[in-house]
């Protein structure tokens, strides 16, 4: 909100503006910024002499009074002897040029007359700006009007404080200096008019006066130049007194023409398919959310939010009723958003105004309102003060501050707050103004801010309890450090995408957001790859073809009653695998480092077997697997759809896999140590042939159920197919290491066991050994990998 | 003779050591040990001497033989080795690549530590979310106009994308009950902007501890010693009465800018401080909706953005780089 020092001042006279702005924020007032609109070398002038220039026609030479006297030429019409204007003296800045003594044929003007429309409060203006008679000349214009406009951030809690009134009562519980709030009465009238009111709850408090004879024109130009610093534009002099006694007081007020209403007015839910065509000018289509006010033959305002253009002020008009009411700040807030109207009244009955306001607003604007008041009519339910009981010494050690009732008793006194002592615990009854106030918290919060935050004392708490990490992020910190350890940057992603991207990467329909930001974050990602595809490309654009990515987030799908969400790592790799190096060496990521890749983690990460099952993937071309999990599909791994990179531009082949780290990384035991075999290993290597469209993992798989536990690593060190083995065959040669874990093994032990396995190979894929099983010899290696 | 021998010995080590080519050794091996070598001279003369000298000296010459055969033996193949054509050992060596972590996780897992030491555990809880959970046992009804302080993404009518991490706070209680004291990490979403200050995608770290006499002096107390963790001994801060629904009193901390040492800069808008995180004590109503008794317990809660943290921390300038992923910004972090 914005607001004006210099109206403060009005009520708090003893304040300085550093004072005010050390003191908002410790009373939970941020300050944006304050803006200075002052305008230098401008001063009030009374215009003593009127001639015509001699030898230019259609000018006028002015003989002003100000600080001294001045001649001025100008071209302004309607000008007479004592009118009192605002001139701008050479060295002036108006609308970023300067003001300097101009030549007219021979007569030098010293300065220039102001129009609204060179101050920027209007756009065209049909005159010099005239100051009321009282202003005395010689005055500057930042001594007479408002320069510093201070933005305040108002926390939506406190709905009082949207008004002069509302913050300088914050500073007064303060400074304790003087306050002199405006004077405030209830009208003393006649009763009238007839005013309905259809439920209570949507409208406590409803207040209509009729002033009759009232005469509508411009504003004087200090009201106009406050009015338009506050966010308001000037309408006519009585729509802007409603608007100045709102940003006075923070009670919205709406004059309608009396004389545009048929019968007498209603306070009521509008009908399905009532209309009302508001002030801007917008035809809206109502329902029974929306309250409004309505004569006999319909709306003629959307209740605290906007008025209608049938009963609307302008100049002709005669005879007003001026509302001033209290409204249900959640039916307000339903207009509102409903119907995506911002108005300042709306702001303000929204975060709830003062119930026992109402008349008071309406006596003060009747005051500045040129016309006759008549009546006045005010409908409410009874108003009940609320009271907060509380203990006085909770208060002490929810802020940790040892404060005596007697110190309570003053802060909330200051604030208005009435205080009465019953047993040992204090009541205090609230100010009308305060609905925020509820429970014992709420007066904390008050005696805090008074008392001063900076007051209360830092003090380390001191926790029976011991900080864990939990199994589940070690678990995910682990992963990060062997990836990062490998090469990989970790990205982090938004997890919204476009449906474009869902429709590239066949990843499904994806979970819709119904009020999206912009087309590029309309669904929730149901695979990772569009994320990291999008970083890819990123880089790839700057050159940057190595590529070693990974991300870890949540991954969305459709489901009910809500969607699922999962945790899943994803990977993307492609380019070389190494930096170059001067001996020429170089290698490129392919499907199996990828692949090197998952294993190693899974490894280091699960306790299950890890498997690929062949599968086609909307994303992948050539490689496109899933990847399997102690029997459940964890993920998928593949070389991305050229069809894809091409849309990125990019022409190299990149890999990629994701899985669900909620069933990848299973809960690891804590390790026990088991003492390593001292007996030597054996290794022996079996060569079979076996056709094709066999899988090698199916072969080591069964390699392992033969060998049993003496079979401690089975691994491939050898593919051959081509000179010496029929076409539609593949050679395979596996090296086994056995480890005895109690004594050692003897030849013949060996032989039966690795008989055992190549009969059963043979038997179970129709493979042929090839060779004769080779020794490479006992070992006395007892180190490595043992799996 | 055994003078004699010494002599020789000398002149055999001078010579050996002087060779500087395996034919200047070839050589000397033919002069020492060849047929008509000084060695074979030597065994020559053996027979001149008296028969009871003849095996103490013929031992030593044995022993000398074998000497002179092991010393040649080893000149030779250092000199072979420096017959290997030079290589210059200032080339870079062979390795690979190491990676580098997403700034936020350095950030994030900084705070973790930091409040893991303190005593806190680590929650997480989902980031779809019912609006019960976001914002109605958080003491945000329908239409309450701060509503608009934790503007949603919507997936359905009762389903929405967390707008912040609180709503962990009533999950945790609800499954652990009181006392306890958790930091919850995770994104949150927001209909705002995305622009170098605004993302509607970003990541909170929420903190809730509750027990029977935790004050606002606690609060004040332990955010106070984060901020000096992350920021440094020498960091100042602040704390200012401000608004959320979950908190009462609620309260917004300021640092002293890091950055210029609260004497102003553009980082700071010229005020020498930064607003860093929201916190308070937490509301009765919070404590009712999961069935805890406000009267027999309190506590303080506190949310803050990990970007913000890392922005100053780093003074990174605009937010979107966390989620661009450039290599040129990844690899300034480690
Ligand atoms: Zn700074």
């Amino acid at each position: 909100m914005r607001l004006s020092f210099e109206w403060l001042k009005e009520l708090l006279p003893d304040l300085s503006l550093d004072q005010t702005l050390d003191l908002l924020p410790r009373l939970g007032f941020g300050v944006e910024e304050v803006i200075d609109v002052g305008i230098d070398r401008v001063i009030s002038a009374r215009i003593k002499k009127i001639t015509p220039h001699p030898r230019r026609e259609g000018l006028l030479v002015l003989e002003l009074r100000a600080d001294q006297d001045y001649r001025v030429v100008t071209g302004a019409k309607n000008l007479s002897p004592d009118d009192n204007v605002l001139l701008a003296l050479p060295g002036a800045l108006i609308k970023g040029r300067e003001i300097g003594v101009e030549d007219f044929d021979g007569i030098k003007s010293e300065g220039m007359l102001l129009s609204e429309a060179e101050l920027g409060i209007v756009d065209e203006a049909e005159g010099v700006i005239r100051l009321p008679p009282k202003v005395e000349p010689g005055q500057w214009f930042n001594d007479l009007f408002d320069t510093k406009i201070i933005d305040l951030e108002i926390t939506p809690n406190r709905g009082d404080c949207e008004s002069i009134l509302g913050i300088s009562r914050e500073l007064a519980a303060v400074t304790r200096g003087n306050f002199s709030p405006p004077k405030l009465r209830p009208p003393r009238l006649k009763s009238g008019p007839r005013i309905g009111i259809e439920d209570p709850d949507d409208c406590p408090r409803y207040t209509g006066m009729v002033i009759e004879g009232v005469e509508v024109g411009d504003s004087p130009f200090p009201i106009k130049w406050r009015l338009f610093h506050h966010g308001i534009r000037p309408i006519n002099s009585l729509v802007d007194i409603t608007n100045y006694v709102m940003l006075l007081l923070g009670q919205p007020l709406h004059a309608f023409d009396l004389d545009r209403i048929r019968g007498g007015i209603r306070v009521r839910r509008a009908r399905d398919g009532e209309e009302i065509v508001t002030l801007d000018r917008t035809r809206i289509g109502l329902n029974r959310e929306h309250l409004i006010i309505a004569d006999r033959e319909g709306p003629v305002a959307i209740a605290g939010v906007i008025g209608g253009m049938k009963a609307e002020i302008d100049r002709s008009t005669r005879r007003i009723l001026l509302e001033s009411a209290t409204f249900n700040p959640e039916v307000v807030r339903r207009a509102t958003r409903g119907l995506l109207i911002d108005t300042q009244s709306g702001r303000r009955f929204e975060r709830g105004c003062d119930f026992a306001m109402p008349p008071l607003a309406a006596e003060y604007a009747q005051r500045m309102i040129k016309g006759r008041p008549e009546s006045f009519t005010d409908l409410k339910v009874p108003l009940r003060r609320k009271r907060v009981s509380f203990d006085p010494k909770r208060i002490g050690r929810y802020l940790g501050i040892p404060i005596k009732k007697r110190e309570i008793t003053t802060i909330l006194s200051a604030l208005n707050f009435r205080v009465r002592e019953v047993n040992h615990r204090l009541v205090a009854t609230v100010p009308s103004y305060r609905r925020d106030i509820d429970s014992e918290c709420d007066i904390a919060e008050e005696v805090a801010r008074i008392y001063g935050y900076d007051r209360i004392p830092s003090r380390l708490s001191r926790g029976a309890q011991v900080g864990t990490i939990p199994q589940e992020l070690r678990m995910i910190r682990r992963l990060r450090s062997i990836l990062i350890g490998l090469g990989f940057y970790e990205c982090r992603c938004f997890t919204p995408i476009s449906k474009d991207a869902l429709e590239t990467f066949g990843i499904g329909p994806g979970v819709v957001i119904k009020n999206p930001l912009n087309e590029r974050f309309t669904h929730l990602r149901t695979s990772l790859a569009p994320s990291l595809v999008e970083v890819l490309s990123t880089n790839y654009r700057n050159g940057n073809l190595d590529v070693r990515i990974f991300t870890i987030g949540k991954v969305f799908q459709p489901d009910s009653p809500r969607p699922k969400e999962e945790d899943f790592l994803g990977l993307l790799v492609g380019g070389r695998t190494s930096p170059p190096h001067w001996s020429g060496d170089e290698r490129r990521w392919d499907f199996f480092s990828l692949k090197g890749v998952l294993e190693l983690i899974a490894r280091h990460l699960t306790a299950e077997e890890l498997q690929i099952a062949d599968d086609p993937i909307p994303m992948f071309d050539h490689y496109s697997a899933r990847i399997v999990l102690g029997g459940k599909k964890v993920g998928i791994i593949g070389q991305l759809a050229q069809r894809i990179l091409t849309r990125f531009g990019i022409k190299e082949p990149y890999y990629f896999f994701e899985v669900d780290l909620g069933r990848f990384l299973l809960r690891m035991e804590e390790p026990i140590y088991i003492p390593y075999p001292r007996f030597p290993k054996v290794r022996r290597d079996l060569a079979f042939i076996v056709d094709e469209s066999i899988s090698a993992q199916d072969i080591i798989k069964a390699i392992r159920q033969l060998g049993g536990p003496l079979l401690a690593e089975v691994i491939i060190f050898d593919r051959y197919q081509g000179g010496g083995i029929p076409a539609g065959k593949v050679s395979l040669a596996f090296r086994l290491t056995f480890q005895p874990q109690e004594r050692t093994l003897t030849d013949p032990e060996i032989k039966e066991l690795t008989e055992k396995i190549s009969s059963g190979i043979e038997l179970r894929f129709r493979a042929k050994l090839r060779d004769k099983e080779v020794d490479v010899g006992r070992t006395q290696d007892f180190g490595g990998e043992d799996r | 003779m055994l003078e004699e021998l010494k002599r020789f010995e000398a002149e055999v080590d001078t010579a050996l050591k002087g060779v500087k080519d395996p034919e200047g050794l070839e050589q000397l091996r033919l002069r020492f040990l060849g047929r008509k070598g000084r060695i074979n001279e030597f065994f020559k003369r053996l027979g001149r001497l008296p028969v009871e000298e003849r095996p103490k000296v013929g031992k030593i010459l044995n022993q000398l033989k074998a000497r002179i055969e092991s010393t040649i033996a080893s000149r030779r193949s250092e000199l072979k080795e420096q017959e290997v054509p030079r290589i210059d050992l200032t080339l870079p060596g062979r390795m690979g690549w190491v990676g580098h972590p997403n700034p936020l996780s350095l950030v994030i897992d900084e705070i973790i530590d930091f409040f893991v030491g303190l005593g806190f555990t680590v929650e997480f809880g989902p980031e779809i979310e019912t609006d019960w959970y976001n914002f109605e046992a958080l003491n945000i009804p329908p239409y309450h106009p701060s509503r608009e302080m934790f503007s949603s993404f919507y997936l359905g009518d009762e389903l929405l994308l967390r707008s912040h991490t609180s709503p962990v706070q009533i999950r945790v209680m609800e499954r652990k009950g009181v006392p306890i004291r958790f930091i919850a990490p995770g994104p949150v979403y927001r209909v705002d902007k995305f622009d170098a200050t605004h993302s509607p995608f970003f990541y909170q770290i929420e903190g809730l501890y509750v027990d029977q006499e935790v004050s606002f002096a606690e609060l004040k107390g332990d955010l106070e010693a984060f901020a000096k963790h992350i920021f440094g001994e020498s960091v100042r801060v602040r704390f200012f009465p401000s608004y959320f629904p979950f908190t009462e009193p609620s309260a917004e901390m300021s640092i002293s800018c890091p950055i210029c040492q609260g004497k102003g800069c553009r980082v700071c808008g010229d005020s020498g401080w930064l607003e860093i995180l929201g916190c308070g004590m937490v509301h009765p109503n919070v404590f009712k909706s999961v069935g805890i008794d406000p009267d027999r317990y309190q506590g303080y809660a506190f949310g803050l953005g990990a970007e913000r943290i890392a922005m100053i921390k780093y003074i990174i300038g605009d937010i979107r780089l966390f989620y661009e992923n450039d290599f040129r910004f990844l690899d300034q972090f480690r």
